[in-house]
């Protein structure tokens, strides 16, 4: 068997159920030669020439790792399960589950790929009911990673761990206290880093939620200057989060004059988080937004803020869509029956990942160590839920049911902490209720949601509008696992209005994030066919 | 309390209904209601007929999802630590300290060398890490002592907390599948296993559930 060959299978025999890049591949391949590659092509210190010459040779192993890859996937060994970000491909082992023997040239390799049981949602997959996220890297990858840029040194340090974290999630990270990074560096620097991450979101196709804490500010001009370049930039899969109270907002009221000015103009969203509804984090992905308990962040503060990288903070989505769950006539019955069954299924899932989360998580584990437990104890899987609508006949008792089912869960959940730490495994076990972003997954059916279009102050005062937001504030409670509340604002309007309205809003609904939206909107509804859902 | 039986089942049900019938209620700190009795001390004789049945019948009862056999297993002796249990009796069995494996270095070398020896404990408990303030995760299972008894080997194992509902029928069954590893090693049969727990209790959201269980014949 040819060494290349060897060193790929060995990979898969490490980690079976991951779906790995080929940039991964190349880098288990080639351990020395490529991170002397990476060093070289990201050296200031480097000329054009080396840097070049560094490229080429990557080029190069590329290729040659992708033809052994090739001959793997013709020999039916392992095969492409997706193609992500500029055409990076994603294998994976070809066989579901079970014992996978390469045997060429009197070497042996031989693979096991364990099961993952989930029969008990299988029928409403097959419908098309429930829908899992990334169902490729489902275990092997966690949803969701809090990184505190206070713990770093530099931004090119703290863009290496973001870098890194890039392949341990499969959706979204959350940088906190990131004005930290904005105005210890030069904005040169910052800006670059902005660049570089722009691309490498893309490429990976995953979400990074840049988290302002408005009450450190103590340098507007760099904030602006920061803001300038994001603008210019305009990054796809990066979104500014600008977490606040409303006497904070008020009184940084000239920096986000600016900031509605540029982004109303450039059609950028704000983000606003109101802290004194939810003072955890809040983290927009790809999925949904995340987030934690309140009590669990003061917990995290008090006791391992500054001792890990960050903080775990989900590791599985599942989404139920609520439009065809009542199109099939279901009962109320039916919904706590599939709540509870993908409760357990997600405990099952969640079983497999605990015991081999030495082998899925190595490279976290490196990096938090000696404090790796802390690092995942708070760590959720996530319920969320799709197109409902709550004026609908069908769905008239859909709050209350989903608030009882809410209680079911966190009952069953308990219960199986109790059981597993009676057994001598002590662990975390967590599952929270969400909304879901249209980008989950293609197989999520067609909505038919109102934008919220705000014209004027005047309209939030509407009834229509006030049962939206009122509706909004009691999800609030159920979605323990984060929701956003989105305003779509047209007409003419002065950056002091979008501020007056934040103020608002913030003073007189308990709603964690505001979104406001600046994009022109098409076949708006009115919001008497509202549809509760969210969109990204 | 002292029960002896034959049979793992037995003896469970036998301890559940002295607890249920007997136990003092209690609050804990927690606030769960609870009945507790002091010092429980239960042998069975013959573990190796029936060790796995009261993890069915609690698997049976289809209300939660019981820890699967091999994952109770695995986790027993697996030596490295996880990221994602707070400890396991496995880490402290094999690699206490990060240093000491007690079965394999200790506990087999002892036996086979003094098979008449007093000496053979494995301790599960770190009092350096756990008895602190602030620690939340302790771990219920103290100590496994082996003693060798007419070429047989019986296992006791002391508890300081148990749960005797949900958690006794996961801990014999570990303690089972410890005593049959050494015994290989050792070349002799398995003994009787005897659990002594300091505070024996069965919690009363799961009345309903025990009622069923010992309603069954």
């Amino acid at each position: 068997m040819n060494l290349i060959e060897q060193r790929i299978l060995n990979k898969f025999k490490k980690e079976p159920l991951r779906e790995i890049p080929t940039t991964e591949i190349v880098r288990e391949v080639y351990p020395e030669e490529y991170s002397r590659i990476i060093v070289a092509i990201n050296s200031q210190f480097s000329d054009k020439k080396a840097s070049n010459q560094a490229k080429r040779r990557k080029g190069q192993l590329h290729r040659k790792v992708l033809y052994h890859l090739n001959t793997l996937v013709n020999e039916g060994i392992i095969k492409v399960g997706s193609v992500k970000g500029k055409g990076e491909k994603y294998f994976t082992l070809a066989i579901e589950e079970g014992e996978l023997v390469v045997e060429k040239k009197h070497k042996q390799i031989v693979i096991n790929k364990p099961s993952i049981s989930t029969s008990l949602i299988d029928d409403y997959e097959a419908r098309g009911i429930v829908c899992k996220f990334d169902p490729e890297n489902w275990v092997s990858k966690l949803n969701c990673i809090l990184l505190e840029s206070t713990n770093q040194k530099g931004i090119n340090k703290f863009y290496e761990l973001v870098y890194n974290c890039f392949s341990e999630v499969n959706d979204c990270l959350g940088l906190n206290d990131f004005e930290f990074m904005i105005e210890n560096n030069s904005i040169e620097n910052t800006e670059e880093t902005l660049k570089k991450m722009n691309i490498d979101t893309m490429d990976y196709e995953r979400f990074v939620s840049l988290i302002i804490n408005v009450k450190n500010i103590t340098d507007n001009s760099k904030i602006l200057d920061f803001i300038n370049s994001f603008v210019k930039i305009k990054p796809k899969n990066i979104q500014l989060i600008f977490k606040a109270d409303s006497k904070e907002l008020k009184s940084c009221s000239e920096l986000f004059k600016s900031i509605s000015s540029e982004f109303s103009r450039e059609e950028i969203k704000i983000n606003i988080h109101n802290k004194k509804s939810h003072e955890a984090p809040i983290i927009i992905g790809k999925a949904g937004p995340y987030t934690i308990r309140e009590d669990q962040w003061q917990e995290y503060k008090e006791n391992t803020q500054g001792k890990t990288i960050g903080l775990a903070i989900a590791n599985t989505s599942i989404a139920i869509d609520i439009y065809k769950f009542y199109r099939e006539n279901l009962s109320n019955n039916d919904f706590r029956e599939l709540i509870m069954k993908i409760s357990k299924t997600l405990l099952k899932v969640s079983a497999n990942q605990r015991r081999r989360s030495n082998e899925f998580f190595k490279r976290i584990n490196e990096l938090n160590k000696p404090y790796i437990k802390r690092f995942f104890s708070y760590n959720k899987n996530y319920i969320r839920f799709w197109n409902y609508d709550l004026r609908d006949k069908k769905q008239e008792h859909l709050l209350e049911l989903l608030e009882s089912s809410k209680e079911d869960v966190m009952k069953f959940c308990s219960t199986e902490r109790t059981i597993y730490n009676s057994c001598g495994m002590p662990m975390n076990f967590d599952i929270v209720f969400s909304s879901v972003f249209n980008k989950f997954s293609k197989s999520l059916s067609k909505r038919e949601y109102v934008k919220t279009t705000i014209r004027n102050f005047k309209d939030y005062h509407e009834s229509e509008m006030s049962y939206y937001i009122n509706m909004k504030e009691r999800l609030a409670h159920v979605f323990e696992g984060g929701d956003r509340c989105r305003f779509f604002r047209k007409g003419k309007f002065l950056p002091e209005d979008i501020i007056k309205e934040m103020v608002f809003l913030m003073n007189t609904y308990e709603l964690a994030l505001i979104t406001y939206d600046f994009k022109e909107l098409k076949g708006e509804i009115k919001l008497t066919n509202f549809l509760g859902s969210e969109t990204e | 309390m002292e029960i002896i039986k034959e049979k793992t089942e037995q003896a469970w049900k036998s301890a559940l209904k002295e607890i249920y019938e007997h136990g003092i209620e209690i609050k804990d700190a927690n606030n769960r209601t609870s009945r507790e009795a002091l010092n429980v001390m239960i042998t069975i004789t013959e573990p190796k007929y029936d060790i796995t049945k009261p993890i069915e019948t609690m698997n049976s009862l289809k209300k939660w999802v019981y820890p699967e056999l091999d994952e109770l297993e695995d986790v027993f002796f697996k030596k490295d630590a996880s990221s994602s249990y707070y400890y396991t009796y496995g880490t402290r069995l094999f690699k206490f300290a990060n240093s000491k494996n007690q079965i394999d270095d200790f506990i087999i070398p002892l036996l086979k060398k003094y098979p008449s020896t007093r000496r053979a404990l494995a301790a599960v408990y770190r009092p350096l890490v756990d008895s602190r303030l602030s620690s939340k995760e302790n771990p219920c299972l103290i100590s496994i002592y082996f003693k060798i008894i007419n070429n047989k080997l019986t296992v006791s194992a002391l508890l300081r907390s148990n749960d005797m509902f949900i958690g006794w029928p996961a801990n014999i069954y570990q303690v089972y599948l410890l005593q049959k590893y050494v015994s290989e090693k050792l070349g002799i049969e398995t003994g009787s296993i005897t659990t002594v727990s300091h505070s024996a209790h069965i919690f009363s959201e799961y009345e309903e559930e025990i009622r069923d269980v010992l309603s069954k014949r």
